[in-house]
């Protein structure tokens, strides 16, 4: 079964080197005409205004937050779900008590507000 | 909670959902506008001093260039504000095809500004396509009468440039029978859509005194729940023959503009359907005989105003005693229903945006003269 | 597939070569293959979606390019590759030109596990669900690449959007497939295939129901729950409508392919039907048995085989075949629905894309893990795991309690969870309501 994962990274070469062949390819065929008018940012037809890189109110950090718990969940329940048909009942209710912990924070969350786009 | 930068950003000139050169300055707190500034004046071309270079007919093509939506409806103030300043009469049957030709206009109108406008929640186009289609088929009506599609230039000082062509009124009819379904079907796709629900309702709302206080007028501030119509408060025309209501709107927000476009168009099919009736009876031809076009009024001024699809659209006329108007100043309905803009973005998302804009209606050739 | 060749080499040629050479080769081949054929399947998925959106809008759609406009997207290949490579001064040169290569290679990649028909499966890797859903988020890397090196406006709101959306789906798309993994007890993606044979009820959990290859998990209330939300994930990690927020056209131009053109920008489209591909062909292989249907698997019984060496290489061929069209028909019936919907649905804005996402899909997902789970016990479990009183149940009794009980829990639950959903969010559009009047006050 290890030997399988030596055939994956034949398809990871091939996978990377993928996107480069049309991009030479591209690079050989097309015209190089850059002008200053072109290369500016696309702002609707405007100067841009200001730099784009600044401290940016980003509202979903708290969703980033609940998808790191959720996450780190769901790796946990993978081996669960592939072992569940001989774990009995006894796994089931550990399981069943885990999943309720982590449905009670998703209704914290919720009550608290955090799943509210502010 | 850290502190962050508020972001300008352009949105226009050039950009897909602004309904042409428009630019909205908009200054964003993550994805919710903290403020919006209108920014007009791309399409500027000078129409109101050309216009006072030109003899009073050459400027009936001319206004078909302001709504290029609505050619008929702008030909309508028009030609009614030199009327008043020269004193011409109008006979009995041309003003039915007036007033029918104007109501068509509506509701093509109509038809394409909520498929743009359902198009600028994202749903590529599909509406639009409908829209479209049905504005085709009225689009091939203005043909049939006036001889172009879009700039119809149809309305002459005391009536209209032909009478309608045999075929029309068979045409119409089978048009108007093909009407409610389509209407139906708009309005059904607004009230049977969760998502589209999700985003019409209680999105860009504009309060009543607001809109009064921006003299907004036409479908937005119908909207917003004030029963103002040119055509009932001043009937022109002869629109005091008709039998029709003024949908209005309770909250004001983009799902009220929407269901009030739906409904203008079942009005406007109702008194299409009461000049069919009553037009065979009219007295006069399509114009009036002793109606000069190469007018000379007396020096004096004018305003004329008319509901169009729009809004209130009005021509202020001064003349000289000359064969060109001293003064010609418009009154153009999406110009001042674009001011409210900002008010009325504030505090939404990005998102909003387009679909407030979109829910204005505007068309820029209108907004920047 | 690879035994195929080894008898074609060792038997039929004589050759002899050791085993791990003929897999080299095999695996270097199919993978040359697939590559080859991806960017095909690609420019064909865009001339299906252009002309079945143009049937639905009351248009032809592309139809000058060759017989019906079947060449439109060679044609534009090859404006992409002849087109002008534009990077803005701006931009940061380099991330600018490997986001695309980091958001195409793992859309590639996960071809490596995706079974085409019985026994054509690049590697049967015995993680190949996890590994495939590993992978994929992998592109939200180059999309976040992307949208920084740009140093656009529209392009970072863009990427941000993406990311956030990517991120939130992954949770309720994964935990919808975990219930299936609870069901078929593994990971590997064949052994969830096999394990859809039957006829309308999966042959596992009712010895001597008729081989059809009929037993999809969607004819369960399971199966039907985790495919509801499965498929919902899908098109937002695949940026369908109506989640096709992180491109809108209408509010933020094209999202961080905005300062992209050329092949560059070619690259994103490409791995973006790609990954729609893989979505439905996912959808199809794991909610309705991917290359099972009627006749497979006795095709493939007389086949050369692992199990049957003795087999006819024509019923490889056949069951090949017959396979790789079920696999195809299902998929591109699933990329059919996204079009579908793609012509009917607004988007959605990006707060309701969240809301749905984490108040209604998660829960969800959550009680169908509890019912797969009660449908395991019921089906599976005796006195050794438990369960003492349903020993004496016979299968099916014990088929028909579980698929009774499983429905009613799904549908209370959904019907529970819309219901709170639609009120949190009417609650919500109340409070903005009230905040904007008070807004409109103060501006005046």
């Amino acid at each position: 079964m290890l030997a399988n994962y030596a055939f994956i990274g034949i398809f990871f070469v091939a996978a990377v080197s993928f996107p480069l062949a049309p991009l030479v390819l591209a690079f050989l065929l097309r015209p190089k005409r850059p002008t200053p008018i072109k290369q500016s940012t696309y702002e609707c037809g405007l100067e841009a205004m200001g730099d784009m890189r600044m401290q940016f109110k980003v509202q979903y950090y708290l969703y980033a937050l609940a998808f790191v718990i959720f996450d780190i969940e769901v790796v946990l329940l993978y081996p669960w779900a592939v072992a569940f048909n001989q774990l009995g009942l006894y796994g089931f209710t550990a399981a069943t008590v885990f999943l309720l912990m982590l449905f009670a924070g998703l209704v914290y969350e919720w009550r608290k507000g955090a799943l509210e786009w502010v | 909670m850290l502190k962050t930068e508020e972001l300008q950003i352009n949105i226009g000139p050039q950009h897909p959902s602004t309904h042409g050169v428009f630019r909205m300055l908009v200054t964003v707190d993550g994805e919710t506008i903290i403020d919006l500034k209108p920014v007009f004046g791309y399409l500027h071309r000078n129409h109101e001093q050309i216009a006072e270079q030109n003899t009073y007919l050459q400027n009936m093509p001319y206004t078909d260039r302001l709504d290029y939506f609505n050619s008929m409806a702008n030909n309508q103030a028009y030609a009614m504000a030199v009327e008043k300043l020269v004193g011409i009469e109008v006979p009995e049957r041309a003003e039915y095809i007036r007033v029918l030709m104007v109501e068509l206009t509506r509701i093509l109108n109509h038809a394409g500004a909520l498929g743009f406008l359902i198009n600028d929640m994202g749903m590529w186009q599909t509406q639009l396509a409908f829209g479209m289609r049905e504005r085709e088929k009225i689009l091939d009506l203005f043909e049939s009468a006036s001889g172009a599609r879009l700039m119809c230039n149809y309305f002459r000082f005391g009536g209209v440039a032909r009478d309608l062509p045999p075929d029309f009124m068979p045409r119409l009819k089978d048009l108007l029978r093909a009407m409610p379904a389509f209407v139906d079907e708009m309005e059904r796709l607004l009230r049977d859509n969760e998502i589209l629900m999700q985003r019409a309702e209680g999105i860009g709302i504009l309060p009543p005194d607001l809109a009064l206080a921006y003299s907004v007028t036409g479908p937005v501030l119908r909207g917003s729940g004030i029963a103002y119509d040119v055509r009932k408060a001043e009937p022109y025309s002869i629109y005091d023959r008709f039998d029709f209501d003024v949908p209005i709107g309770t909250v004001g927000d983009v799902y009220d503009r929407f269901l009030v476009r739906v409904e203008e168009m079942r009005q406007s099919k109702r008194i299409i359907e009461q000049v069919l009736e009553q037009l065979p009876d009219a007295q006069g031809g399509h114009i009036n005989p002793k109606a000069r076009q190469n007018v000379r009024p007396p020096v004096g001024d004018v305003y004329a105003r008319i509901e169009s699809p729009k809004g209130e659209l009005g021509f202020y006329l001064v003349s000289d005693g000359s064969t060109k108007p001293y003064r010609y100043k418009i009154r153009a309905p999406s110009f001042i229903n674009l001011t409210p803009l900002g008010d009325m973005c504030r505090g939404y998302k990005v998102a909003d945006v387009v679909v407030i804009l979109g829910s204005i209606d505007i068309v820029m050739g209108e907004v920047d003269r | 597939m690879y035994d195929m060749l080894y008898n074609l080499i060792n038997v039929v040629f004589g050759f002899n070569w050791p085993t791990w050479l003929i897999s080299l080769i095999g695996h270097a081949a199919v993978a040359a293959i697939l590559f080859a054929v991806a960017p095909f399947q690609m420019l064909f998925l865009t001339y299906y979606e252009r002309r079945a959106i143009a049937r639905m809008q009351d248009r032809v759609g592309p139809n000058r390019v060759g017989p019906e406009g079947i060449f439109q997207p060679i044609a534009d290949g090859v404006k992409m590759f002849t087109k002008e490579d534009i990077v803005p001064k701006a931009a940061d040169r380099w991330v600018h030109l490997i986001a695309p290569c980091v958001v195409v290679a793992p859309t590639m990649f996960m071809f490596a596990v995706v079974p085409w028909g019985p026994g054509m499966v690049p590697v049967d890797l015995n993680v190949g669900l996890l590994f495939f859903f590993a992978i994929s988020s992998i592109s939200a890397v180059g999309l976040m690449m992307a949208g920084w090196a740009s140093n656009n406006k529209f392009a970072l709101l863009g990427a941000m959007r993406s990311v956030a959306q990517m991120v939130s789906y992954e949770i309720p798309a994964i935990l919808s497939l975990l219930a299936i993994v609870m069901i078929t007890g593994t990971l590997s993606i064949v052994s969830i295939i096999d394990a859809q044979a039957g006829l309308f009820i999966n042959s596992v959990d009712l010895p001597g129901v008729p081989d059809w290859g009929l037993g999809w998990f969607i004819f369960t209330p399971v199966g039907f729950l985790a495919f509801f939300c499965f498929f919902i994930a899908a098109l937002a990690e695949g940026e369908r409508t109506p989640f096709d927020i992180p491109e809108a056209d209408s509010e933020i131009v094209a999202g961080y392919m905005t300062e992209y053109s050329g092949m560059k920008f070619g690259l994103f489209y490409l791995a973006q039907y790609v990954l729609n591909f893989l979505l439905c062909g996912m959808t199809a292989i794991i909610f309705f048995g991917g290359w099972q249907g009627p006749g497979v698997n006795w095709l493939y019984s007389q086949a050369i085989s692992p199990a049957n060496p003795e087999g006819m290489w024509l019923f490889n061929v056949l069951a090949g075949v017959l396979g790789v069209f079920y696999f195809l028909a299902k998929t591109y019936f699933f990329f059919f629905v996204m079009i579908w919907i793609r012509g009917a649905y607004p988007r959605l804005r990006v707060d309701q894309l969240m809301d749905f996402g984490w108040k209604f899909l998660i829960p969800l997902t959550l009680v169908n893990m509890l019912s797969a789970a009660i449908w395991v016990g019921l089906t599976r479990w005796g006195a050794a795991e438990g369960l003492a009183f349903i020993e004496g149940w016979s299968a099916g009794v014990r088929w028909g309690v579980a698929f009774a009980l499983t429905l009613i829990i799904n549908l209370a639950t959904y019907i529970m969870m819309a219901r709170i959903y639609a009120a949190s969010q009417a609650a919500r559009s109340r409070l903005e309501l009230e905040e904007l009047r008070d807004l409109a006050a103060m501006s005046r």
